[in-house]
């Protein structure tokens, strides 16, 4: 009888060469449209496309421009805009999902499964669906085009708390014999929540902030209809489209390159300094969702 | 520690939106808005100033909006009330606006000297059963050939089929956007001298498209085949030829750049908005001229190609608070200086008469091109959907040459061809009783 067996060694390594091959395909595929961003933006000839890849002339103008050349698109406001949008967004959207997920997590009261069912079933619907009529309604309140910024704001951070599902799942994994123990020695409520429940749940905060800051960062149409053409009040997505216009795309496509790669640099930055957070939140969550 | 975290957290959050109210609640809403594209917001806001100073008395602010000629139905259409008390269009949308009440009439006194002082098409490309809503102030809204001086000469751009020898003895390439249904009518528009005749017509009645058809049906005169196959087969020539290439604005940019040490633009149809790139990029090959003659092989006689052509006009929105001085202000706007000086700031090709006869712009190389293809020119109404539809599909089959239209030769006796072309022209007609 004579069998061969291929070692075990071997078959491992043979299988994790063909899955190393097929992944560094798909990051390939993954990454090269943000490289060809890269490279246009570096491209120092004019005009909205080139036939061949890589630039005759390699320059920074673009990025240099986009922060000096302020006349006409006033980059610099826009990033402002959105980034106060986004920050302002995140701070009360994450405050605003933690205590949700607190609530439905640990307190026990009569509403609570109609509630969940309640956020389920209105989560069903698609946001921009009610588009037309978010904006008449914030028009009566008087919150559109000058005072567009705030109602912005409120649309992004009007339905967040229908967001707590991954929270309240990684709530739900925090033993509730902490809580008790706590309790027992005296703390209330708020103390679990801000002493017990907050420093366990660092992962799931970052998730939450994460989450809560790519939302209003690119969003392209709620902020359009709102500020109604008001170049004072745009934000990075609604300027940059004004460069592909017909009459200006073939002087500003190299530039509108460099915007939006300098636009991915604080998601980029988010997600290299919470990454090991990130997973964990997302996994954490969903043992028990 | 940890609430001391969350309630700065929150009071971070405060403070944010403290500030973002502070900053916007500064500017106040009063006032007149007119809105422009942002590539026209210098300009207008030197227009304002001159109009500012010509009207010293004139007390109510003006503030300026980033909306282009091109997005304002779209944003218009959403809210009519709080669009611009003053703003930019295309008359193609004039129909729409009407629809969505943000076109205010003009005063009959006004008309009058819009008459007067405007190339009279472009004053009735404003008018709507039976009154006028714009202050016509561009006359620039068509196509007409760009070509490459150093591999021809103006007479070699006269012909279509001499335009493609001389590209391909130099190899260079002709770029026309043939599947876009806004230029696929020049193989089948016009009534001008040597067109083929086509024409196309819309009837409205109380601000709906009741009636819309063409003739492309009927013979061209003085042959047996009809102003649909001759354009067709046109088409069809013109897209076997290698050294043709069907694409848009970016294509154009890409032939010129070329290898990025030289050119591969031998000719193209676009428009003004490309002048200048076209301009930089060709330097002393850069000209310009109407659109050529394309040979029929079907009548074996040439045809001039026709185009569409369209102006820009000022709107008043009939929701503003001020509406008397909005009036006032789109008059100047479109007035014969701001025509001059939007020429000198944008080369905008002006509507108004006295503007047109400046020495620097029939100078214009592109503008004078406009004007020059002018005679074949079909004004551009506000066309409904099944015209761009049918134009888009026929522009698609022949350059995809899908099954519909699978040969050359278009003839009666090719069954296939013909009720490819009797659908396209079908296609043309809405409201029509058999």
């Amino acid at each position: 009888m004579t069998k061969k067996f291929r070692s075990k060694k071997a078959a491992e390594r043979g299988a994790n060469a063909a899955i190393y091959i097929i992944l560094v395909i798909i990051s390939v595929i993954w990454l090269f449209p943000f490289f060809f961003l890269v490279i246009q933006s570096l491209r120092g000839e004019e005009g909205a496309s080139t036939m061949y890849f890589w630039p005759q002339q390699w320059t920074f103008d673009n990025y240099i421009g986009l922060f000096t050349d302020t006349d006409k698109f006033n980059f610099p406001r826009w990033y402002g805009i959105t980034l106060v949008i986004s920050v302002v967004v995140t701070l009360i959207q994450t405050t605003i999902v933690l205590i949700t997920s607190y609530a439905l997590s640990r307190l026990r009261f009569k509403m609570r499964k109609p509630l969940m069912n309640l956020m389920l079933v209105l989560g069903m619907f698609p946001g921009f669906m009610s588009m037309t009529a978010v904006y008449f309604i914030l028009k009566l309140v008087g919150l559109t085009q000058n005072m567009g910024l705030v109602g912005l704001i409120l649309v992004y951070v009007a339905s967040s708390c229908m967001g707590y599902y991954i929270c309240k799942g990684f709530f739900d994994t925090i033993p509730k014999s902490l809580d008790e123990a706590a309790r027992i020695d005296g703390a209330n409520r708020q103390t679990v929540f801000f002493k017990i429940i907050l420093p366990l749940a660092k992962p799931i905060i970052i998730y939450t902030i994460l989450t809560a800051f790519m939302a209003p960062w690119g969003e392209y149409m709620f902020a359009s209809l709102i500020v109604n053409g008001d170049p004072d009040n745009f934000n990075i997505a609604v300027g940059l489209w004004e460069m592909l216009n017909r009459e200006t795309i073939n002087e500003y496509f190299t530039r509108f390159c460099a915007a939006s790669v300098v636009v991915s640099i604080p998601i980029t930055i988010l997600f290299f300094c919470l990454q090991r957070y990130y997973v964990q939140g997302v996994t954490g969550g969903s043992v028990k969702g | 520690m940890k609430k001391k975290g969350i309630i700065s957290l929150i009071a971070c959050g405060a403070i944010a939106v403290g500030a973002t109210l502070g900053m916007t609640a500064c500017k106040s809403n009063k006032g007149i808005t007119v809105w422009a594209s942002q590539d026209e917001q210098e300009t207008l806001k030197k227009m304002i100033a001159q109009f500012q100073e010509a009207n010293p008395d004139f007390d109510t602010p003006i503030n300026t909006g980033v909306v282009g000629a091109g997005d304002a139905v779209s944003k218009l259409s959403t809210d009519a009330t709080v669009g611009a008390d003053v703003y930019c269009y295309a008359n193609d949308q004039l129909v729409e606006l009407i629809n969505y009440s943000a076109l205010a009439p003009i005063p009959d006194t006004t008309v009058a000297k819009l008459k007067e002082e405007n190339d009279a098409n472009s004053v009735e490309a404003g008018l709507f059963n039976g009154k006028y809503y714009g202050y016509p102030y561009a006359a620039d809204n068509g196509y007409f050939l760009y070509y490459n001086k150093s591999i021809m000469t103006e007479e070699d751009a006269g012909s279509l089929d001499t335009l493609l020898a001389k590209c391909e003895a130099e190899g260079k390439y002709f770029i026309y956007n043939m599947p876009e249904a806004w230029y696929t009518g020049a193989f089948f528009l016009g009534t001008g001298e040597n067109c083929v005749g086509g024409t196309y017509t819309v009837e409205y009645e109380a601000k709906v498209v009741s009636k819309s058809y063409t003739n492309f049906g009927e013979k061209v005169s003085g042959s047996d085949y009809t102003i649909a196959q001759v354009g067709t087969q046109a088409m069809i020539e013109l897209n076997k030829n290698s050294y043709f290439v069907s694409g848009d604005d970016k294509t154009i940019s890409d032939y010129l750049n070329g290898n990025g040490k030289v050119t591969k633009f031998g000719a193209c149809i676009s428009g003004t908005w490309n002048a200048e790139t076209i301009q930089k990029k060709l330097g002393d090959g850069y000209a310009a001229t109407k659109l050529p003659k394309f040979h029929s092989t079907l009548t074996n006689k040439d045809y001039q190609m026709g185009s569409l052509t369209g102006y820009k006009l000022f709107g008043v929105n009939p929701n503003s608070k001020h509406l008397a001085e909005a009036h006032q202000l789109a008059a100047f706007l479109s007035g014969e200086q701001m025509q001059e000086l939007r020429f000198n700031d944008l080369q905008t090709g002006p509507s108004n008469k006295k503007v047109a006869q400046l020495d620097a712009v029939k100078q214009n190389i592109a503008l004078s091109a406009l004007v020059a293809q002018a005679p074949y020119a079909t004004m551009q109404g506000a066309f409904p959907g099944s015209y761009w539809d049918a134009m888009k599909g026929l522009g698609g089959n022949v350059q995809g040459l899908k099954p519909t239209i699978t040969t050359v030769t278009v003839s009666d006796t090719d069954l296939s061809m013909t009720d490819a072309l009797k659908k396209f022209i079908k296609d043309f007609e809405t409201g029509m009783d058999e």
